[in-house]
């Protein structure tokens, strides 16, 4: 009989079960318990068990490094490895190089893989984003006919807006054949040109639920609608590719359904503004027409104005040449009578007033006897009469 | 103006955008600016009376019903 050491045991023991080659790369369904993420080595330690069994594992950093996710205590996931043996605590336990996490993780993975793929091609950047119609006259909804967001987005189109007409194009939105549906959908709006604006969406739901919003076909569809699409898929914080794909996410259905459509109360309001602005502007070109009217008035009053005061000239001048004129004809008057005064000293009427006669022949004043004869008829002038005489004789001076 | 059946409420609103504008420059002659303001008010109350009139219409895609109506 030979004796061994543990460490020889242990080796041995090793060695059966790496030369295993069904247990060199095994799957188990698992859940994850005492999960130690080693702080200095960055391993993860953790337990893998199921109702009746447990089993210590590991993986080391070189594989965990590669998953999307976290694993914590109470996780259900499916992992692939070898198992071996640990020789220094002489427990076997399984060194893990994959784990995903079970059921619905792998829709998650799957999300995932596709948000990568998708975002890669471009498909969901900002530039392909195209700006919702502001006044969509027909809004196309793509939905269960009977679920709970048709209901609330035909509500709040009509509460809102009640002037868009609602193209309805009913599908299933979960299910089997539900994103077959939705494209076809979304083919047929378009080909019809039937709607200016698409929502395309459903109610909450579990991510099985909502799985159709995460097919590669849906967001396809989507992204190559010429008709704007808004995504409204499940609640708030659900999250689909569709949504990344659409030209806008719309958190819920009612959202989409008041993002897609203007306010009718604030239409109010709106052209309430440009009833006021309007009556404004116009209010602003009478006022100023009626100024240039003003204007213009007193342009045409001007002449008038201007003959009114070359009338007044005038007749300031007329006043003016008319006391000249006065004044001109009073010196005359004055320089007359003097003139008449200086006659008046001069005549020989005066002359007779002292004395003297003047002695006239046929009314000639004589200055000489020389030429009258004896009975010749003569008249004397006095100064207040005259006397009729005959020449009785003559003499000359000597 | 006379509204007529083809305008829109959206054509409406753009028109009563681009009148508003025009009218507020204050640049125009004063029988245009009065047939603009006509023009305003007359579409302001198209809008309005749409608005008040307006009764949600739903259609279904033609061709829809056949292939998901059960």
């Amino acid at each position: 009989m030979t004796i061994l050491t543990v460490t020889q045991l242990n080796t041995y023991v090793k060695s059966l079960l790496d030369g295993d080659r069904n247990l060199s790369s095994v799957y188990v369904r698992a859940e994850i318990s005492n999960f130690t993420n080693h702080y200095r080595t960055g391993h993860y330690y953790l337990t893998l068990k199921d109702k009746d069994a447990a089993v210590r594992a590991v993986m080391f950093r070189a594989e965990n490094a590669r998953l999307r996710f976290l694993p914590e205590d109470g996780m259900a996931v499916l992992v692939r490895g070898r198992v071996s043996l640990f020789p220094r605590d002489g427990t076997y336990q399984m060194y893990i190089d994959d784990m995903q996490p079970d059921g619905v993780g792998a829709l998650h993975v799957a999300f995932e893989q596709l948000k990568k793929k998708l975002g890669a091609e471009g498909l969901f950047d900002e530039s392909r984003k195209r700006p919702l119609p502001p006044y969509p006259m027909r809004v196309g909804v793509i939905t269960s006919e009977t679920g709970a967001a048709v209901r609330d987005i035909l509500q709040i189109l009509a509460r809102r807006f009640p002037l868009t007409t609602v193209v309805l194009c009913p599908v299933q939105v979960q299910g089997d054949g539900a994103a077959r549906q939705i494209c076809e959908a979304i083919r047929r709006m378009n080909e019809q040109n039937a709607a200016d604006v698409l929502i395309v969406g459903r109610g909450g739901g579990s991510i099985e639920d909502l799985w159709a919003f995460n097919e590669e076909i849906v967001a396809r569809a989507v992204a190559s609608s010429a008709i704007p699409v808004v995504s409204a898929v499940g609640h708030e914080t659900d999250y689909t590719i569709c949504d990344f794909a659409a030209d806008l996410r719309a958190p819920t259905p009612s959202a989409a359904a008041e993002l897609v459509v203007p306010d009718g109360m604030e239409e109010r309001g709106i052209l309430l503004g440009y009833a006021m602005r309007t009556r404004r502007a116009i209010q602003s070109v009478l006022q100023e027409e009626r100024l240039r009217v003003q204007k213009a008035a007193h342009a045409l009053r001007d002449p008038r104005q201007q003959i009114e005061q070359r009338r007044l000239l005038l007749d300031r001048m007329a006043s003016r040449a008319d006391t000249a004129l006065q004044a001109r004809m009073q010196l005359e008057r004055h320089r007359l009578a003097l003139q008449c005064g200086k006659l008046d000293a001069l005549s020989p009427l005066r002359v007779l007033r002292r004395g003297y006669t003047i002695t006239e022949q046929n009314g000639t004043a004589l200055d000489s006897v020389r030429g009258l004869t004896q009975g010749a008829r003569i008249d004397v002038r006095f100064a207040d009469g005259k006397a009729h005489c005959t020449v009785d004789d003559t003499e000359e001076n000597p | 103006m006379n509204p007529t059946n083809d305008l829109t409420y959206e054509s409406a609103m753009q028109q009563l955008e681009s009148i508003t504008a025009r009218l507020e420059t204050g640049s125009l002659p004063l029988q245009e600016s009065l047939q603009l303001y006509e023009k305003a008010t007359s579409l302001v109350r198209f809008c309005n009376t749409c608005l008040d009139n307006a009764q949600q219409t739903v259609v279904k895609l033609s061709g829809s019903e056949a292939q998901y109506d059960n």
